[in-house]
């Protein structure tokens, strides 16, 4: 396999865009990736995305949106893996380019929830996990994590302040990130007056969905001299399955998708945790956010949450994480929230990342979740 | 317990409890805890299992039913 590079990132700001449509916000994305490289057409384009067949009743999105972005003759894919579609995404089209196959791939994601009504998302989040056992009793995702919430609670003995010191550093993060949804700082006091939604989760501990778009333009690591801007390595992409239901788990507070996603990118990038200069979690709930950097192997058990609490995951500690809001705070558009990641990352490691910037980044790891727990994609990146 | 965003086609039974049900076989499953306040409901708490409406599944309203957990009757 040959090695990859991105040599093209873009996104859309995350929010409520009533005036622009699925496809508005794939090709804003696309065009910002291939105009950083100079290059308007790509031998293959991936697209991913968790709810468009449920909440657009869109198909068939890979071809589409080569419609849209005026690629004809190209090969489509189109991806679904709940929130780890876009990084799925960007895998495939590591993939093709790394075979040989094909020497630039363009991978998107995108979704755009504010179609649809509450209960409607509510729904067509859920379908990213077990319909017949779970879905069935009317839970949904908040409820889930409202369970490991209470449970990552007792079993380590944190309190809800330093759990929910997780969001407050998302939204720290947020407010400079100008493609935020949600740009305002926010306290652990505010954490713990918002409404409870599903005991003992309260509002500001959970992000919301979004709409918006992110693209990645990939090829070979040794041609991408031939294109504008700085190229970033992928060092190593892989993605894991785990358990489906989420009572089945040996541990219910640590996810095996994530655990073994990583480690295959740790083997294939050759790094160990201590080359890692900054992480993205998927931090749907800030418990989730936490199992995450334990599961990484970024935190041990039961202590992510010292770490929000201690300031060691803000830009300028030891582990910069969400360092442009998560999801939390940046925004959840669904199957675009885990490139959203990888753009992010790559800002970093260029040195673009405004009053963000983490000194000397080197190695960034972005973690996304699909189905809540069952799904997990790893990317490794690396400064060349 | 579930207090916003239900998923459709559980709306109307806002706000509702949902528990880790651990079945006599060490299986656990998730499942609605009915026929007591939030407030009652405790870890370890034994319940057993009623058929109750799930819900009223699209637009022509078919009724779907399934189990559901209370607390355990005094014997």
């Amino acid at each position: 396999m040959r090695k990859t590079a991105i040599i093209g990132v873009g996104c859309t700001k995350v929010g409520e865009f009533w005036d622009k449509s699925l496809r508005d916000l794939a090709v804003e994305a696309s065009w910002k990736a291939l105009d950083q490289a100079g290059v308007s057409k790509v031998d293959a384009l991936y697209v991913g995305s968790a709810l468009c067949q449920l909440v657009q009743n869109q198909g068939n999105l890979g071809a589409l949106i080569a419609d849209s972005l005026s690629l004809y003759g190209v090969e489509v894919l189109s991806v679904e893996a709940s929130d780890a579609s876009g990084a799925l995404a960007l895998h495939e089209a590591c993939r093709a380019v790394g075979s040989g196959e094909v020497n630039l791939a363009l991978a998107v994601g995108v979704d755009k929830p504010s179609d649809a009504s509450s209960a409607d998302a509510s729904k067509a989040l859920m379908a990213g996990v077990e319909q017949e056992y779970l879905a069935y009793t009317g839970v949904n995702v908040r409820g889930l994590a409202a369970f490991l919430h209470r449970l990552y609670r007792e079993r380590f003995k944190v309190s809800h302040e330093e759990v929910a010191a997780m969001a407050v550093n998302s939204h720290l993060h947020a407010s400079n990130n100008p493609y935020a949804q949600y740009r305002n700082r926010i306290t652990v006091e505010q954490v713990m007056k918002s409404p409870v939604i599903a005991d003992p989760l309260r509002l500001l501990e959970v992000s919301s969905l979004g709409d918006g778009a992110a693209a990645v333009l990939v090829c070979p690591l040794e041609e991408a001299g031939k294109y504008a801007g700085t190229p970033i390595e992928v060092a190593g992409a892989a993605s894991a399955s785990g358990d489906f239901i989420l009572t089945e788990a040996e541990d219910m507070l640590s996810f095996k998708a994530t655990r073994l996603a990583a480690e295959k990118a740790y083997r294939r990038a050759g790094i160990t945790i201590k080359d890692v200069s900054l992480a993205e979690v998927h931090d749907c709930a800030d418990v989730i956010g936490l199992i995450s950097l334990e599961d990484l192997g970024l935190a041990e058990r039961g202590e992510a949450a010292g770490m929000a609490a201690s300031g060691k995951l803000a830009v300028g500690g030891s582990l910069p994480t969400n360092t442009m809001g998560g999801l939390k705070a940046r925004g959840n558009p669904g199957g675009a929230t885990s490139l959203y990641q990888i753009v992010e990352i790559c800002w970093q490691l260029k040195g673009e990342a405004g009053a963000n910037q983490v000194s000397n980044a080197k190695v960034g790891v972005a973690q996304s979740l699909g189905g809540l727990y069952s799904l997990a994609a790893v990317t490794v990146l690396r400064r060349v | 317990m579930i207090r916003e965003s239900p998923p459709r086609g559980y709306e109307l039974q806002v706000p509702y409890i949902i528990g880790i049900v651990e079945l006599g076989e060490g299986v656990k499953i998730l499942s609605q805890i009915v026929d007591v306040f939030p407030e009652e409901v405790r870890v370890g708490m034994p319940v057993e299992m009623v058929f109750r409406k799930i819900r009223e599944a699209g637009v022509e309203g078919i009724i779907e039913y399934g189990y559901k957990f209370r607390p355990r009757m005094a014997k």
